[in-house]
């Protein structure tokens, strides 16, 4: 665990322009529309949940490009030549690609109850919905961090995304758990008063599948090559 | 005590080429071993399965006494690439994490990346690492290659990017490491390298082990000598049949580079020439002729 954080605060630290630019993204929209004073509660909303697709796919993109990244760059040479193994070294990537998303949620928080004070609204909804994407985050993170083991990096980003979008669709078909939770996040109200009753055990089922995908992902990634160019 | 790196029929196919055939290879402990061969030999796929980058297609092999590319083994493991790689950041802080990975802690790892970086004459320990010069970065590997106080050190290509003093630093810690009883693999173009720190040499090409052995043995073994003569006149009939194989003449005298079987035959025609024996010296190999000669043989026929 400390190991996977060593390198995790290292990979964040690369990347660090990227991420503070995605950061600003909630505030930058919240600028947008209020520029024009009070804003309309159906684009407020529509925007919150835009916004949450966004750190989801965030997620998406981040983890599954990581490890490409690192495998181009022989960075990976670098820290598996070291006592790390494989699975740590997954998770370091699982961290690396979440931990932006609780600075982005922050942002998503901050900014929706500047609008939602606007509007004179509870904001209850809004805190609802920055939980569901820190859980569904974790999912997504481990999803994308499987496919990017298979897949080329545009290919594995276009993949996960594609799950993320995927399971809102199996969600509206009855699926329980990750999907369930996405229909959930794209069905609360800034005011939160239609949350599902079912909002807690889908948030744990949504943990269970992300630890189902990451061991997977940890399996598949040991018993492979890493993509080194070698004589 | 088990072998510091044992290959055991190793065998890595990339698709339908064969990268490594059937390598059998042991590091003994305290031992220098040069890991030689031209480029695409194999010799980086070879050190990628020891550290377990690469799976192997069949075979497989030992580290520190355990399967290669086991996590505990690469605590005690010191492994510098061809082309070192560093994370946004301090050389200091490059070398520390090196150290932390494997296990090394402060206040021990501190002094230690610092005592290293000065060894090393990397100054600019505070500079970003990736804006080092390659031969600087080369250093710095090093200096994270050692960190742990290893006790097997694998180098590929440690001194290809390196100028004549960085390369003298190079092999003295080398040599430091070799008298504290670690064992070390290393490949290498840097023939002089080789020649000057190796115990024993293995030449790989096309994926297969083609000679291994001290490097002593291959180097005295040329099969040839240097007979030097005096009081001779250099239109000598005698000698003719021996000029083929190379000769000159200097102020000590006539010098002849011959086979050993002909030795006897040349004294004693330039005796009955009335010339007189002023040498005769066993000729040296150096390791760029074994490298051109082993090269130049039918690729994939195993003779040692």
């Amino acid at each position: 665990m400390i190991k996977a954080c060593l390198i995790a605060q290292h990979l964040l630290w690369q990347n660090r322009w990227l991420f503070l630019m995605l950061m600003l993204w909630p505030y930058v929209m919240a600028a947008i529309l209020c520029a024009g004073g009070q804003p309309d509660p159906d684009d407020v909303l529509w925007m919150l949940h835009q916004e949450c697709f966004a750190g989801l796919a965030l997620v998406a993109v981040t983890g599954s490009t990581l490890l490409g990244n690192e495998q181009r760059s022989r960075r990976i040479i670098m820290v598996l030549a070291r006592s790390v193994s494989r699975p740590q070294y997954l998770f370091a990537m699982l961290i690396t690609a979440w931990l932006p998303l609780v600075l982005y949620v922050t942002g998503f928080v901050i900014s929706g109850i500047f609008m939602a004070s606007l509007l004179h609204k509870p904001y209850w909804g809004i805190a609802e919905m920055a939980g569901e994407q820190l859980v569904l985050g974790l999912w997504a993170g481990a999803v994308s961090v499987f496919w990017s083991i298979l897949l080329p990096q545009i290919v594995a980003s276009i993949v996960s995304v594609a799950c993320v979008g995927l399971a809102v669709y199996v969600g509206q078909l009855g699926m329980i758990g990750p999907a369930r939770l996405l229909l959930a996040l794209f069905q609360t109200s800034i005011s939160g008063k239609n949350t599902p009753l079912t909002l807690g055990i889908d948030a744990v089922l949504t943990v269970f599948a992300g630890i189902v995908w990451f061991t997977a992902a940890s399996w598949l990634f040991s018993r492979r090559d890493l993509n080194l160019t070698t004589e | 005590m088990a072998a510091a790196l044992e290959f055991q029929g190793t065998t890595k196919h990339f698709g339908s080429h064969v990268a490594l055939d059937q390598l059998s290879l042991t590091v003994e402990r305290g031992e220098i071993l040069g890991f030689l061969g031209p480029n695409g030999a194999g010799k980086t796929t070879a050190i990628h399965l020891a550290l377990g980058f690469l799976r192997s297609t069949t075979g497989g092999g030992t580290i520190l006494g355990n399967p290669f590319g086991d996590t505990r083994s690469r605590a005690r493991i010191g492994f510098l690439p061809d082309s070192p790689a560093f994370f946004a950041g301090t050389a200091l802080g490059a070398v520390e994490l090196a150290g932390r990975l494997n296990n090394v802690r402060d206040p021990q790892l501190r002094e230690r990346a610092k005592s290293l970086l000065a060894k090393l004459n990397l100054t600019a320990a505070g500079k970003d690492a990736r804006r080092f010069s390659r031969g600087m970065q080369q250093r710095l590997g090093m200096a994270q290659a050692l960190v742990n106080d290893p006790e097997l050190l694998i180098l590929d290509e440690p001194t290809s990017a390196l100028d004549p003093p960085g390369v003298l630093e190079v092999r003295g810690l080398l040599q430091t490491a070799r008298d504290e009883g670690k064992s070390i693999f290393f490949s290498s173009n840097q023939l002089s390298e080789v020649e000057q720190i190796c115990d024993r040499i293995a030449f790989l090409d096309h994926g297969r082990l083609l000679r291994h052995g001290p490097l002593a043995a291959f180097l005295e073994d040329s099969g040839r000598i240097e007979v030097v003569l005096q009081n001779l006149p250099a239109e000598s009939e005698a000698l003719l049949p021996y000029r083929q194989y190379g000769s000159e003449s200097s102020e000590n005298g006539m010098h002849f580079v011959i086979p050993v079987r002909l030795q006897r035959e040349l004294i004693e025609r330039a005796w009955a020439a009335g010339g007189t024996l002023k040498s005769v010296a066993p000729l040296r190999r150096t390791l760029e002729d074994l490298f051109v000669a082993w090269t130049e043989n039918t690729p994939g026929k195993p003779k040692a």
